[in-house]
């Protein structure tokens, strides 16, 4: 169980319960995966400048998509990125127009901001479950990584056109995949939850 | 003369019109009324052009967008 955000005082806040809080520690991990980024261990500062240079330069290192094709040994052959990149780095996606230096930029400064959203929100998805709360300067981390979650899901189910978006469930042909549509469901009313709780803040309520 | 380069967010079919408008007013500091007038055009029309300036700009602009996971592209210059 997951509640909606809520701002109180100079913190947002929710309240979740342990099945679901170690659910989507998993989900960030795998997400983290994905996007090829290492979120460092917990006593690194991601505030620290150079730190961040270092995740900039670094750039990512995607993770390949297992494919259903397999080699001599019928070991499966990984050979192609995982599809869910594609949606994480936007530079990447070739029916945009981008020249090869802007997307070269665009793809290696996307790697520190990801890693610093995604140690944001799972430093305070580690604590125990109950209510969990963040400052207001980490609401950014909290969207960046709920969008993602959903970009990755969407990559998983399909969602290519505003009428999948629409009929998520039409396109879930397998338990795992239903399952994958209620959470992206989920998640997509607990990110509009937030962007909700972060306009009341503006407005001063 | 040459248009100045633009900063173009297109349409698709994941990211939330509630999303998409926070990060215009976050990012961009659009008061509510101009961030809900774009994400309406990015939604409605398949693209809007958030911001208009030099190349340098308008480059930290899309990277940022792309940063949010929106899809984002330069245009302008003398490619018009």
């Amino acid at each position: 169980m997951i509640s909606s955000f809520r701002s109180s005082g100079w913190k947002f806040e929710f309240d979740i319960d342990d099945d679901s809080r170690s659910v989507l520690l998993q989900l960030i991990d795998d997400l983290a995966h994905i996007a090829g980024v290492e979120l460092p261990d917990d006593d690194v500062d991601t505030s620290d400048p150079l730190w961040q240079l270092e995740q900039d330069f670094a750039g990512p290192k995607f993770a390949l998509y297992q494919s259903d094709s397999s080699d001599d040994d019928g070991e499966a052959t990984p050979t192609t990125l995982d599809p869910a990149v594609y949606y994480l780095y936007p530079a990447l996606n070739e029916g945009i127009d981008l020249d090869d230096d802007l997307r070269r930029q665009s793809m290696s400064n996307l790697n520190g901001v990801k890693v610093r959203a995604y140690t944001h929100v799972k430093s305070r998805l580690s604590g125990p479950a109950g209510t969990i709360s963040f400052p207001e300067d980490e609401v950014e981390s909290w969207m960046v990584t709920l969008n993602d979650l959903r970009l990755v899901i969407a990559a998983r189910l399909g969602i290519t056109e505003d009428h999948d978006a629409e009929n998520v469930g039409d396109l879930a042909d397998s338990d795992t995949a239903q399952h994958q549509a209620q959470f992206y469901q989920h998640l997509s009313w607990w990110l509009d939850s937030l962007i909700r709780a972060s306009q009341r803040r503006q407005r001063g309520y | 003369m040459s248009r100045p380069w633009r900063t173009v967010v297109h349409d698709d079919p994941v990211n939330l019109m509630s999303y998409v408008e926070w990060v215009f007013r976050n990012y961009f500091s659009f008061d509510a009324a101009t961030a809900r007038a774009k994400m309406l055009e990015v939604h409605n029309r398949g693209r809007s052009v958030v911001a208009e300036g030099s190349r340098d700009m308008m480059e930290t602009h899309v990277q940022a967008m792309h940063s949010y996971g929106l899809q984002a592209s330069l245009e302008g210059g003398d490619d018009q």
